[in-house]
C-alpha cells in the first residue's frame, strides 16, 4: 500500500513565551516520525491530555494555523509536503471530526449540514444529491430532521457524514465515541472500517474507549511518557493491533452492598409513579414506572436519546413530567441541597477563580477535599483557573467538587466519558472513600456507556432501550429492562 | 432546478417584512388601524401562516399588555393603545420574518452574488442565537444543580453565571470557526448551491396582494394628512 501521510521530525511546544531565558523549552512531541499507508485504520491512544488531539490539530493544519504553537518538523500528504499550508488547503485531503458535534452544526436541518462542505468545494447540485442519499443511507440520518432534536451520537455521525462528502481520504477522528452508546459505536466503527477495507480510505481514530475500538482497528499508535525531561510525550507504534493490550491495572474491589440494603431496609427516595413525558409528539415515557430506594446504586443504560438524561432531570425535579408524579423527600427545595449532580459537561459547573476555591465552595470536610486533592492529583493545580484545565482534569475536578459536599444522593451524567483508565480508576476509588464515609448509605444513579466502568458504578441497572447491546448487565438478576415505554 | 416550496421567496419575505413593520409604525394613529392590522392577517391566513399567527400570538399579546401597561403609568389610555398597537406591528412583521428558513435566505442571497462572508454571517448570527438561548438555560440549570441562589449569594450567583457564559461563547465560537475551515468554506470561493431559490407564481400573487393592500392604506394615510 502506498503511503499517504508521512511525518518527519515533526516537534510541537505550546511553551511559545518569550520570557525563558534559563530554561530550556518544554515540548509535547520531539521529533515523531511515522508513516502512515493508505487503507490502515489507525487507533491513537493514550492518557487524557498527553496531546492526541494536539497531534491530529498538526495533521490538518488546524495547529498552528489556528491554535497558536511552536512546530517543527515536516508533514507530507500525498508525498506532497503540507507544512505550509493553510487548513483549507489541506482539507482536500483530510477530513476531520471533532470532539463536540453540538458546537459545530449550523444548519437546522440534517440535509442543509450535509451538503455545507459540498457547497463549499463547488460539487455540482447532482452529485450533492447522490452523495446525500448515500450518506443518509449510510448513517441512518432522515434528511428532514431538526439538527436541534438530534441526540449527541447522531450529531457525531452527521459530523462524519459531512466529512464524507468531501471525499477526502485521510479521515482524523477526534474522540467521537466518548458520549455514544455501544450501538451507535458499533454502527460508526462498522463503517469506518468498511471505508477503510473497501474504499481505502485511510483512518486515525483517538479514543479511550479502546476495548470498543480494539476490534475494528490495524494498528494502534500510543502515546507514552517520553525518558526526556524536557518532553512530554512519545509515540509507540504497533503493526499489529492484536498485540496491544487494554484494561485497567488496579481498580478497587466492588464492596458487597447487602448489609448498606440491609440497614437502609428499602426505604424509598424517589417513587416514580406512572409518569408520561413527551418532547413535541413523541414519548420519551409513557406510563413508566420505577422505584429508587436508600442505599441503592442504578446505573440507566441506554441508546442516545432515549432519555437517560432527562430521567435524571425528572428526579431532580429541572423537568416536569407530563403526566403522572414522582414523589420523592428530596423534591422540597430545602432538600435539592442534598443531591449532587455531575454533569457531563464540567465547564457549566466550574467558575470558582482558582481549583482550590472551587473545591472547598460548600465541602463539607477540609480533610476530605485534601484526600480527594491527593487522588486526582490536583496538588500542583490548586492555583490555576479551572478552565484552563485539560478536559480530562476539568471532568475530574467537576466530580471531585460535587462529591466534596457529600450529597446524600447523587447523579453523575457520563462520568467517565473522556476519562483515561488512569482517571477512572480515580473517579472510581473516589466514590468508593465517599461510600465508605456513610457505611454504603449513599443513593447513586449513574447513566453510563462505558462498559469499561458500569460494574463498578453500580449494581443494579434501568435499560431504557434496546438490550442487546447491555446483555451482560440486562441479564442480572437486577436489571429492569424497560424496553416498550 | 427549483426547490418546490409552500414558504414565500426568502428575501421577499424579508422586504415585505420590513415595509409592513414601518408602515404599521406610521399607521398607529388612524382610526382605521384595527381593519388594517386585520387586513393582513387576513392575507397570512390566505397563504396558509396560522401555524405562526397561533405561535406568536402568545407573545404579543403579553408583550402588548405590558407595553400598554407601562406606558399607562405616565400617558394617558390613547398612548397606552398606541403602545399596543406597535407592538401589534412587530407581530405583522414577525410572522413573516420568522417564516424564513435561514438556508434559503443565504442560498437567495448567494444567487444575489452577495459575499459569502455576509450571507453566511448572518446565518452563523442566526445559529448563534439560538446557542446562546440554550447555553443560557444549562448554565441557569448548572448554577440551581450546586445549589446557588440569586437571593442568597447575589455575587457568587453572577460569578457562576458569566464566567461559563463567557467560556462556553469563545469555546463555541473557536469550534465553529474551525469546524468552519475544514469544512472546506472560504470567503475567497464563490462556492455551489444545492438548491435555487425561485420567484414563483406564489410569490408573484403574494407581492400584488400585499402592495395592492398597503397602496391602499397608503393612500388612506396620505390622504388624512
Amino acid at each position: 500500500m502506498s503511503c499517504v501521510l508521512e511525518v518527519v521530525n515533526l516537534s510541537l511546544s505550546y511553551d511559545v513565551s518569550k520570557e525563558r531565558t534559563n530554561r530550556e523549552q518544554q515540548w509535547i512531541f520531539k521529533e515523531l516520525n511515522f508513516k502512515v499507508s493508505q487503507g490502515d485504520f489507525i487507533m491513537l491512544t493514550g492518557h487524557s491530555g498527553c496531546g492526541k488531539s494536539s497531534l491530529l490539530n498538526m495533521i490538518n493544519g488546524v495547529i498552528p494555523n489556528l491554535k497558536k504553537a511552536e512546530v517543527e518538523g515536516d508533514i507530507y500528504i500525498h508525498g506532497q509536503r503540507v507544512t505550509d499550508r493553510s487548513v483549507r488547503e489541506r482539507t482536500k485531503s483530510v477530513g476531520s471530526v471533532f470532539q463536540n458535534p453540538r458546537e459545530q452544526i449550523i444548519f437546522d436541518q440534517v440535509a442543509d449540514e450535509i451538503v455545507f462542505p459540498m457547497e463549499n468545494i463547488n460539487e455540482t447540485p447532482m452529485r450533492m444529491r447522490e452523495k446525500l442519499t448515500s450518506l443518509l443511507d449510510m448513517t441512518g440520518l432522515s434528511a428532514d430532521a431538526k439538527t436541534a432534536t438530534l441526540s449527541g451520537g447522531e450529531k457525531q455521525k452527521l459530523m462524519t457524514a459531512c466529512t464524507l462528502g468531501m471525499d477526502q481520504k485521510i479521515l482524523l477522528l477526534d474522540e467521537p465515541l466518548a458520549n455514544m452508546d455501544a450501538r451507535s459505536a458499533k454502527e460508526l466503527l462498522e463503517l469506518l472500517k468498511r471505508l477503510s477495507d473497501e474504499e481505502n480510505y485511510t483512518v486515525i481514530l483517538s479514543e479511550h474507549r479502546q476495548e470498543l475500538v480494539l476490534p475494528y482497528v490495524d494498528k494502534v499508535f500510543s502515546c507514552v511518557k517520553s525518558v526526556d525531561k524536557n518532553v512530554e510525550m512519545t509515540l509507540e507504534f504497533r503493526d499489529n493491533a492484536e498485540d496491544y493490550e487494554c484494561g485497567l491495572s488496579s481498580l478497587p474491589d466492588r464492596p458487597s452492598r447487602e448489609t448498606a440494603q440491609a440497614t437502609a431496609g428499602a426505604k424509598p427516595v424517589f417513587s416514580v409513579e406512572n409518569i408520561d413525558y413527551r418532547v413535541g409528539d413523541r414519548f420519551l415515557f409513557n406510563n413508566f414506572s420505577w422505584q429508587i430506594n436508600k442505599g441503592e446504586e442504578w446505573v440507566i443504560l441506554g441508546e442516545n436519546g432515549c432519555g437517560k438524561t432527562t430521567l435524571l432531570n425528572l428526579l431532580f425535579g429541572l423537568v416536569r413530567p407530563t403526566a403522572g408524579a414522582i414523589v420523592s423527600p428530596y423534591s422540597k427545595k430545602r432538600n435539592k441541597r442534598k443531591i449532587g449532580y455531575v454533569l457531563q459537561n464540567p465547564d457549566y459547573q466550574l467558575f470558582m477563580p482558582h481549583v482550590k476555591d472551587e473545591l472547598y465552595l460548600n465541602a463539607k470536610s477540609p480533610e476530605f477535599v485534601e484526600r480527594l486533592i491527593r487522588l486526582f492529583g490536583f496538588e500542583h493545580m490548586l492555583e490555576r483557573h479551572p478552565l484552563s484545565l485539560s478536559e480530562g482534569q476539568k471532568r475530574k475536578l467537576g466530580f471531585a467538587c460535587i462529591i466534596a459536599n457529600e450529597p446524600e444522593v447523587l447523579f453523575l451524567d457520563e462520568p467517565t466519558a473522556g476519562l483515561d483508565d488512569e482517571g477512572m480508576e480515580q473517579l472510581l476509588h473516589a466514590l468508593q472513600i465517599l461510600n465508605e464515609k456513610t457505611d454504603n448509605d449513599r443513593t447513586i444513579v449513574t447513566i453510563s456507556h462505558d462498559k469499561r466502568a458500569i460494574p463498578y458504578l453500580g449494581d443494579q441497572f434501568l435499560v431504557l432501550s434496546n438490550c442487546e447491546p447491555y446483555l451482560q448487565f440486562c441479564n442480572h438478576p437486577n436489571a429492569v429492562n424497560i424496553q416498550s415505554r | 432546478m427549483c426547490k418546490r416550496t409552500r414558504d414565500i421567496h426568502p428575501i421577499l419575505s424579508l422586504v415585505s417584512s420590513l415595509l409592513l413593520f414601518v408602515a404599521g409604525l406610521l399607521f398607529v394613529k388612524e382610526t382605521w388601524y384595527w381593519a388594517y392590522v386585520a387586513t393582513f392577517l387576513v392575507l397570512f391566513l390566505l397563504f396558509r401562516y396560522e401555524k405562526l399567527i397561533l405561535k406568536l400570538s402568545p407573545f404579543i399579546l403579553i408583550f402588548g399588555l405590558v407595553m400598554g401597561g407601562l406606558t399607562l403609568i405616565n400617558g394617558s389610555r390613547q398612548d397606552a393603545l398606541y403602545a399596543v398597537y406597535r407592538v401589534l406591528a412587530l407581530g405583522l412583521a414577525g410572522v413573516l420574518s420568522m417564516s424564513i428558513r435561514p438556508i434559503h435566505l443565504v442560498r437567495s442571497l448567494n444567487q444575489l452574488r452577495v459575499p459569502r462572508w455576509i450571507s453566511l454571517g448572518l446565518l452563523i448570527v442566526i445559529r448563534f442565537i439560538q446557542i446562546f438561548r440554550e447555553e443560557i438555560r444549562r448554565i441557569r440549570q448548572a448554577i440551581t444543580l450546586r445549589g446557588i441562589r440569586f437571593l442568597t449569594t447575589p455575587s457568587l450567583w453572577g460569578r457562576a453565571f458569566f464566567i461559563p457564559l463567557t467560556v462556553r461563547m469563545l469555546s463555541i465560537s473557536e469550534g465553529l470557526a474551525t469546524s468552519l475551515e475544514t469544512r472546506g468554506f472560504s470567503t475567497d470561493s464563490e462556492g455551489s448551491s444545492f438548491e435555487i431559490i425561485c420567484f414563483k407564481r406564489r410569490d408573484l400573487v403574494f407581492s400584488f396582494l400585499f402592495l395592492a393592500c398597503l397602496t391602499f392604506y397608503g393612500y388612506l394615510f396620505l390622504r388624512g394628512r
